[in-house]
C-alpha cells in the first residue's frame, strides 16, 4: 500500500512525460487522476493505523545488503498526517489554474515526480532511501521554479538548490556518522529509533546533530538560514509556492522529529534550549520582517517563518528536559505536528490566492490594491479566512497548534513562549493590514476589470481550507493520531 | 443541552446569510436571540454542563456555574431589540444580511465564551468575539476608515487577550489540567502568572485603562454593533471573566489591590473623558470604560456579585443609550453635541433615552442605582479610599449623564456652536454612516426596540428586592458589607448637585466647553492623547522596527550567504583562470609546440623537398623542350623565353605574397640559405 502511494504517481510522471505531441491534452485529466490514487490509498492507511513508538506498515525489500541499504517504508503518527498532507496538496496544486507556456505535460510530469519523492522522505525507514528521496525533491522543486516561476526566476531557483543542498551535504556527513556507528552497517531507521546508535550525547553525537540540524534548519527554514526561502516563493508559480510552503518545509521539521528527537536523544536534550531559542528568534523576527513587507509573497513567506518556528519549539519543548513535565511535552509535540499540518493548507491556500491575485493583476505590491471585495468577494472571503487561519483565529487549524505549542512549552520554556506570544499580535497586525490594503477601502479605478475566483480556483481553495476548519472545530481525530506515536515518543525520552 | 444556546445563534446566522427572506430578518433574528435565551434558561436551571475530547491531553469543559448562568441568557435578551432594531435602522443596506448574520455570530461566540469552563475554550471564545468585532466594526469596509479602526480595535484586544495563552500555559504547567477548577490547585509562581495573564486580558477586552481608546477606533461600527458590543458582549467579556475566576486569586495579595487600582483609574478617567467628549457615541464609550472600572473595582475588593449586578443592569442601559445614539445619528445625520437639538420631536426618544440617563446617573428606583450602591458599599466596606473614589466616580457618571442629555435633547441650545463645533469637527459620526447625511423621521421599530430595553432598565429596580438579591448572591463572591444608612443619602446628594451643575452650566452656555480652551478639551476627551502616544510610542516604533528589521534581512544576513557563496565563486573563477591558464597551458604548451613543429616540418616536406622534386622535374621537361626548341628559334627564340621567364618570375613572387608569416618565414628561410651558398660558392 504505502510502496503504492509512491510508485503510482511515479509511473503517472513516466506516462504523463512519454505521451506524444498529439496527445498532450490529455496530460492534466492523466495527471488529476493519477494524484488523486493516493490521497485515497491514504485514507485506507489512516483507517488501518493503530499507533505507538515504532512505525507500522512497513514494507521492505533488501536492496545493497553489502551497504546495509533497504528499500523500507512504513509510518507512524507523526508521518501519516503529513503524508495525507502530501496527498491533499498535490493533486489541488496541480488543479489550480497556470499558465503552463506550452509544457503541459512536463509541468504535470515533473510535479507528479515531486509528489512521489515526497511521499518518499515522509515514508522512508531507510536513511540512505531518505537522502535520495529527500534529493529528488529539490531537483523536482528546482524546474518548478526555474521553468515555470516568473521575475528573476532561474537566479532564485538555482538559490534554493545550492543552499538546500549544502543543507542536505550537512544531512549526508550526519548520515555517514550515525551509520558509521551501527553494529552491524546498517541504514535501517526502525533499529535506530529503537536502539539510538549514540548514547550520551558525547562530541560525536553532537557533530552528527549538528550536522543534521545545519540541513533541518535550512529546510524548515529558521532564522538565520531563511533567505533563500523568500525569493523562491516570490519567483515561483502559485502551486510551486504551496507545494514548497505546505510540503517541502514539512521536511526540515520533520527530520527534526524523525531523525534529531528519535535517533539522537541525549544529543537533542542537551541542544534543545538552543533549538528552543533560534525557533523563539524565527518566530518574532519572521512576523517582524513580514510586517514590514509590502509584496503579498515576501509577507506569506516570512509568516511561514514564524509558523515553522512554532512548530520547532514545540519539538525542542518536547526533547527538553530529562523525565517531569511529560503531560506538558506531549501536548507540545502534538502541536508542533498539527502546527505542520496546519501550515500546509493554510499557507498553501495563501500562496494559491497570491498566484491568483498576480494571474489577474501582474503584480504582489498590495499597496497597489484595495476595494477589491467589490469586485471580487469570494477571493476575498477565502483570503479572509486564510489569512484568519494564519492568525490563529479559534475554528482553525492554526489556532489547535498555537495554544497546544504555547501551553505545552510554557512549562518547558516559560520565558521563551512569552516573548513568542507576542508574534501572535504581530501576526494579527499584518494579516489583517493586509486585508484591508488589498480588499478593504476605497476600489481604485485600476481594479474595475478585476475579476473573481473561477470555479476551480474556488473549489481548490475551498478543498484547503474547510479540512483547516473542520481541524479547528473537531481536532480529535487528527491529535489523536499524532499523539499515539507522540505520547510514546515524549514518555521514554 | 449546554450546546444548543451556543450553536442555535451561530446556526440562525447561517440560515439569515443563506436563506431568511430580507423582510423578515429582524422578526427571525429577535425570535432566535428569544429561543436562544430561553435555552439559556433551561440549561442553567438544569445545571448542564458537557465535556469534549479535543484530542491527546487536551479535554474542553463547557459548565453554566456561577455569573454564567446569568450572561447565557443576559446575552440573548440584550441582543433580540438590538438586533431587531438594526434590521429597522439598517433596512435599505444593501449588507444588511451581513450585519445580522454577524451580529448573530458575535452573540454565539459569546454565549460560547460564558459558557466556557476551561482555559482554552474561553480563548476560543475570547478570539472568536474579538474577529466578529473587527468584521462589524469595518461593516461600511468602502469607506477607508472603518477597516482602520477595524484593526486598531481587534490589534489592542489581541495584545491582551495573549494573556490568557500565558495564563493558560502556566495553569498546565502547574497541574496538567485546563479546567478553572485546576486553578484552585495551581501553585505559586504559576498562580501569580496565570492572574498577570487574565488580568491583561480582561483589562484589554474591558476598555480599562490604558487600553480604553479601542472604544474609540470601535466608533466607526454601525450604532447597533456598539450598542451590543458595550453592553453583553466583547466590552463584557473582561468583567465576566475576571468575576468567574476572581476569587481563584484570593491567595494573591497583589491582584486585588491591582484591579481595584486599575479600575478606579478607567472609572475616573473614563468618566472625565465622558464629561468632555463632544462627540454623541464617544460619550458613552467613556461612560463604559468608567462603568466597567466601577466593576473592576468591585471584584477587586471582593465582592463579585456587586460586580454581576452592575454588568446586568448595565448591559440593560448602555445598550438603550447607544440605540438612542443611532437614532440621533439617523434622524439628526450627526453624533456632534454641538449641533445636535433633537428636541420635542423626539419626545418618544427622549423619554425612553431619559431612563437609560438615569439609569447611568444610578438614579433610584432603577436597577444602574441599586447596583452602584453595592459597589459603593463594598468598597467603603474594604478601605475608605476606595470608597471615596467609587463615590466620586459615581457624581461625575451623574454629571455626564445628566449633560449628555441636556445637550442631546434641548430644544434650545443654550451653547452657541463655538468651541464645541470645533473640537467636534472630524470626530463627527457622519462619515461612519457614509450615506446616511439626511435627516429623516423615526421608526416605528427603534421605539419599541428602545421601549423594551428602557422597561427591563426600570425592572432592573428588582434586584433591591432581598430574595432576588440573594439568588444573586448564590452564584457569586459577595463580600459582607452592610450597606450604611447615609449611604443613599449622600450618593442622591451627589446627583442632585451633579444635575443643579450641568443645569447651571448650560444656562451660562457652557455645557459643550466646560470653559476648557479647544485644543485641552479635544486632548483631554481624546483619552489624554493616549491614542497619540500609542501611534508615537507603539505602532509607529514597531513598525520601523519591523521595516530596519526587513532590510537588515535583505542586506546583512542575505549578505551573509552571498557572502558565503561570492568568495567561493570568485575563487573558482580564479581556478577556472588557473586551470585555463597554467594547468592547460602546459599540456596546450606541449601540444602546441608539437603540433606547430609538424606543421613546420609539412610545409618544408611541401615547399622544400616537394619543390624540390618539382623543381628539377620541371627543369628537366624545360631542359628538353628548350634543347627542342633552341634549334627551332635560335636568337628570336631566346629573346621571347626571356621575356616569358621575367613574367613568370614575377607572377611567382606575387603569389609568395601570400600573408601567411610561416610561408614569409620559409621564403626568408630559403633565400637566407641560398645568399649563404652564393656566398660560399663565391669565396
Amino acid at each position: 500500500m504505502l510502496t503504492a502511494i509512491i510508485l503510482i504517481p511515479l509511473l503517472g510522471a513516466l506516462v504523463v512525460g512519454l505521451l506524444p505531441t498529439t496527445r498532450a491534452p490529455l496530460a492534466r485529466p492523466i495527471a488529476l487522476v493519477v494524484s488523486f490514487v493516493p490521497l485515497v490509498l491514504t485514507v485506507l492507511v489512516w483507517l488501518r493505523f493503530e499507533g505507538g513508538l515504532l512505525p507500522e506498515q512497513i514494507e521492505s525489500l533488501r536492496w545493497i545488503p553489502a551497504l546495509g541499504v533497504e528499500y523500507k517504508v512504513g509510518v507512524d503518527g507523526i508521518s501519516l498526517p503529513l503524508v495525507a498532507l502530501t496527498a491533499l496538496l498535490f493533486p489541488v496544486s496541480m488543479a489550480y489554474p497556470l499558465d503552463l507556456l506550452g509544457r503541459e505535460r512536463m509541468y504535470y510530469a515533473i510535479f507528479l515526480f515531486l509528489e512521489a519523492a515526497s511521499f518518499g522522505v515522509f515514508l522512508a525507514l531507510d536513511l540512505f532511501l531518505f537522502f535520495i528521496f529527500w534529493d529528488l525533491t529539490l531537483v523536482g522543486m528546482y524546474f518548478v521554479i526555474a521553468i515555470w516561476g516568473h521575475g528573476d526566476a532561474l537566479r532564485s531557483a538555482l538559490k534554493f538548490f545550492i543552499y538546500t543542498l549544502t543543507g542536505s551535504l550537512a544531512m549526508l556527513l550526519g548520515i555517514l556518522g550515525l551509520y558509521l556507528a551501527t553494529s552491524p552497517r546498517s541504514f535501517d531507521m526502525v533499529a535506530l529509533i529503537q536502539n539510538p546508535a549514540l548514547p550520551g550525547g558525547g562530541l560525536r553525537a553532537s557533530l552528527v546533530f549538528l550536522g543534521f540540524a545545519v540541513a533541518f534548519l535550512i529546510k524548515a527554514p529558521l532564522v538565520p538560514f531563511h533567505t533563500w526561502l523568500p525569493p523562491a516563493h516570490v519567483d515561483a508559480p502559485g502551486p510551486g509556492s504551496a507545494v514548497l510552503a505546505g510540503i517541502l518545509l514539512k521536511m526540515g521539521t520533520y527530520g527534526f522529529i524523525r531523525i534529531s528527537l528519535l535517533m539522537l536523544p541525549d544529543a537533542f536534550r542537551k541542544y534543545a534550549l538552543a533549538l528552543a531559542i533560534v525557533s523563539v528568534v524565527s518566530i518574532v523576527y519572521g512576523a517582524l520582517v513580514s510586517l514590514a513587507q509590502t509584496n503579498l509573497k515576501r509577507l506569506i513567506a516570512y509568516t511561514s517563518i514564524t509558523h515553522m518556528g512554532l512548530v520547532v519549539l514545540g519539538i525542542a519543548a518536547a526533547g527538553g528536559v530529562l523525565g517531569g513535565d511529560v503531560e506538558a511535552r506531549r501536548v507540545a509535540l502534538d502541536g508542533a505536528v498539527v502546527g505542520m499540518v496546519s501550515h500546509g493548507l493554510i499557507t498553501a491556500a495563501l500562496f494559491l490566492i497570491s498566484g491568483s491575485v498576480y494571474a489577474r493583476a501582474h503584480t504582489y505590491e498590495m499597496p497597489e490594491f484595495g476595494g477589491l471585495l467589490s469586485r471580487a468577494p469570494r477571493l476575498a472571503l477565502l483570503t479572509i479566512v486564510a489569512a484568519f487561519g494564519g492568525l490563529g483565529l479559534p475554528g482553525l487549524a492554526q489556532f489547535v497548534a498555537d495554544i497546544s505549542v504555547f501551553v505545552g512549552a510554557f512549562a518547558v520554556y516559560p520565558v521563551l513562549v512569552i516573548v513568542s506570544v507576542a508574534a501572535l499580535v504581530v501576526l494579527a497586525a499584518l494579516f489583517l493590514r493586509m486585508l484591508r490594503m488589498m480588499f478593504l477601502g476605497p476600489l481604485a479605478d485600476r481594479w474595475r476589470e478585476f475579476t473573481d475566483l473561477d470555479r476551480v480556483e474556488s473549489a481548490v481553495l475551498v478543498s484547503l481550507l474547510a479540512p483547516a476548519v473542520v481541524i479547528g472545530v473537531i481536532p480529535a481525530w487528527l491529535i489523536n493520531v499524532i499523539d499515539a506515536t507522540a505520547g510514546a515518543v515524549v514518555g521514554r525520552l | 443541552m449546554i450546546w444548543l444556546p451556543i450553536f442555535l445563534p451561530v446556526i440562525a446566522a447561517l440560515a439569515v446569510g443563506f436563506a431568511a427572506p430580507r423582510r423578515r430578518l429582524g422578526a427571525a433574528a429577535a425570535l432566535a436571540m428569544a429561543a436562544t435565551a430561553a435555552l439559556g434558561l433551561w440549561a442553567a436551571l438544569s445545571g448542564a454542563s458537557a465535556d469534549l475530547a479535543w484530542g491527546g491531553l487536551l479535554q474542553l469543559r463547557f459548565e453554566l456555574t456561577g455569573a454564567a448562568a446569568i450572561l447565557i441568557v443576559l446575552v440573548p435578551v440584550v441582543a433580540a431589540p438590538v438586533i431587531a432594531f438594526a434590521t429597522w435602522e439598517y433596512a435599505d443596506d444593501p449588507d444588511l444580511r451581513r450585519l445580522v448574520g454577524l451580529l448573530l455570530a458575535f452573540v454565539g461566540s459569546m454565549e460560547l465564551l460564558v459558557a466556557a469552563g476551561d482555559l482554552v475554550s474561553l480563548v476560543i471564545g475570547w478570539e472568536l468575539v474579538a474577529a466578529f468585532s473587527w468584521a462589524l466594526i469595518a461593516h461600511h469596509w468602502r469607506a477607508p476608515k472603518p477597516p482602520q479602526a477595524a484593526l486598531e480595535a481587534y490589534l489592542t484586544v489581541r495584545f491582551g487577550g495573549v494573556g490568557l495563552f500565558i495564563a493558560a500555559g502556566a495553569v498546565f504547567a502547574s497541574t496538567g489540567s485546563l479546567n478553572y477548577a485546576a486553578l484552585a490547585g495551581t501553585s505559586r509562581p504559576w498562580l501569580d502568572v496565570a492572574a498577570a495573564g487574565l488580568l491583561l486580558a480582561a483589562a484589554s477586552k474591558s476598555a480599562q485603562v490604558p487600553f480604553s481608546q479601542w472604544l474609540f477606533s470601535a466608533m466607526e461600527g454601525p450604532a447597533p454593533v456598539s450598542a451590543l458590543l458595550h453592553s453583553a458582549t466583547m466590552v463584557a467579556a473582561g468583567a465576566y471573566a475576571l468575576i468567574r475566576l476572581a476569587p481563584f486569586f484570593a491567595p494573591l495579595g497583589w491582584f486585588g489591590p491591582t484591579v481595584i487600582a486599575i479600575g478606579m483609574i478607567s472609572a475616573l478617567a473614563g468618566g472625565v473623558v465622558a464629561s468632555v467628549q463632544t462627540d454623541f457615541k464617544r460619550v458613552l464609550a467613556g461612560s463604559t470604560t468608567a462603568q466597567y472600572g466601577l466593576m473592576f473595582v468591585a471584584i477587586g475588593v471582593a465582592s463579585t456579585t456587586a460586580a454581576t449586578a452592575h454588568l446586568i443592569t448595565h448591559a440593560f442601559f448602555k445598550s438603550l443609550l447607544f440605540l438612542g445614539a443611532g437614532v440621533a445619528l439617523a434622524t439628526a445625520g450627526t453624533g456632534n453635541l454641538a449641533h445636535l437639538r433633537l428636541g420635542s420631536g423626539k419626545r418618544v426618544v427622549a423619554v425612553f433615552f431619559g431612563v437609560g440617563v438615569l439609569a447611568l446617573a444610578a438614579v433610584p428606583p432603577l436597577g444602574g442605582a441599586f447596583s452602584k450602591e453595592a459597589i459603593l458599599a463594598a468598597a467603603v466596606d474594604y478601605s475608605p479610599w476606595v470608597g471615596a473614589g467609587v463615590f466620586l466616580a459615581g457624581f461625575v457618571s451623574a454629571f455626564y449623564a445628566a449633560r449628555l442629555f441636556t445637550l442631546a435633547f434641548s430644544v434650545v441650545g443654550g451653547d452657541p456652536g463655538g468651541m464645541g463645533s470645533a473640537v467636534g469637527e472630524g470626530q463627527g459620526l457622519v462619515g461612519s454612516g457614509g450615506s446616511r447625511s439626511t435627516a429623516r423621521g423615526l421608526l416605528s421599530g427603534e421605539v419599541w426596540s428602545m421601549g423594551l430595553l428602557a422597561g427591563i432598565s426600570v425592572l432592573m429596580g428588582l434586584l433591591r428586592v432581598p430574595a432576588v438579591w440573594r439568588r444573586l448572591e448564590q452564584l457569586s463572591v459577595a463580600r459582607e458589607a452592610a450597606e450604611p444608612f447615609w449611604q443613599l443619602a449622600v450618593s442622591l446628594l451627589a446627583i442632585m448637585v451633579a444635575f443643579t451643575a450641568v443645569r447651571v452650566l448650560h444656562r451660562r452656555g457652557r455645557l459643550l466647553s466646560l470653559g476648557l480652551a479647544p485644543y485641552t478639551q479635544a486632548r483631554v476627551a481624546d483619552w489624554f492623547g493616549a491614542p497619540f502616544l500609542a501611534r508615537r510610542g507603539i505602532a509607529e516604533p514597531t513598525f520601523a522596527f519591523a521595516i530596519l528589521l526587513r532590510r537588515f534581512d535583505d542586506r546583512v544576513i542575505d549578505m551573509g550567504v552571498w557572502g558565503i557563496a561570492e568568495p567561493t565563486f570568485a575563487f573558482a573563477i580564479l581556478l577556472r583562470r588557473f586551470d585555463d591558464r597554467v594547468i592547460d597551458m602546459g599540456v596546450w604548451g606541449i601540444a602546441r609546440a608539437a603540433l606547430r613543429s609538424a606543421g613546420r616540418l609539412r610545409s618544408l616536406d611541401e615547399r622544400i623537398v616537394d619543390g624540390a622534386v618539382r623543381g628539377v622535374a620541371w627543369a628537366t621537361m624545360r631542359g628538353a623542350a628548350g634543347s627542342r626548341t633552341a634549334d627551332d628559334l635560335g636568337i628570336d627564340g631566346a629573346v621571347e623565353w626571356i621575356a616569358r621567364a621575367s613574367w613568370w618570375s614575377g607572377r611567382q613572387v606575387r603569389r609568395l605574397q601570400t600573408g601567411l608569416t610561416h610561408q614569409y618565414y620559409v621564403v626568408v628561410v630559403v633565400g637566407l640559405v641560398l645568399v649563404l651558398a652564393v656566398t660560399a660558392v663565391a669565396t
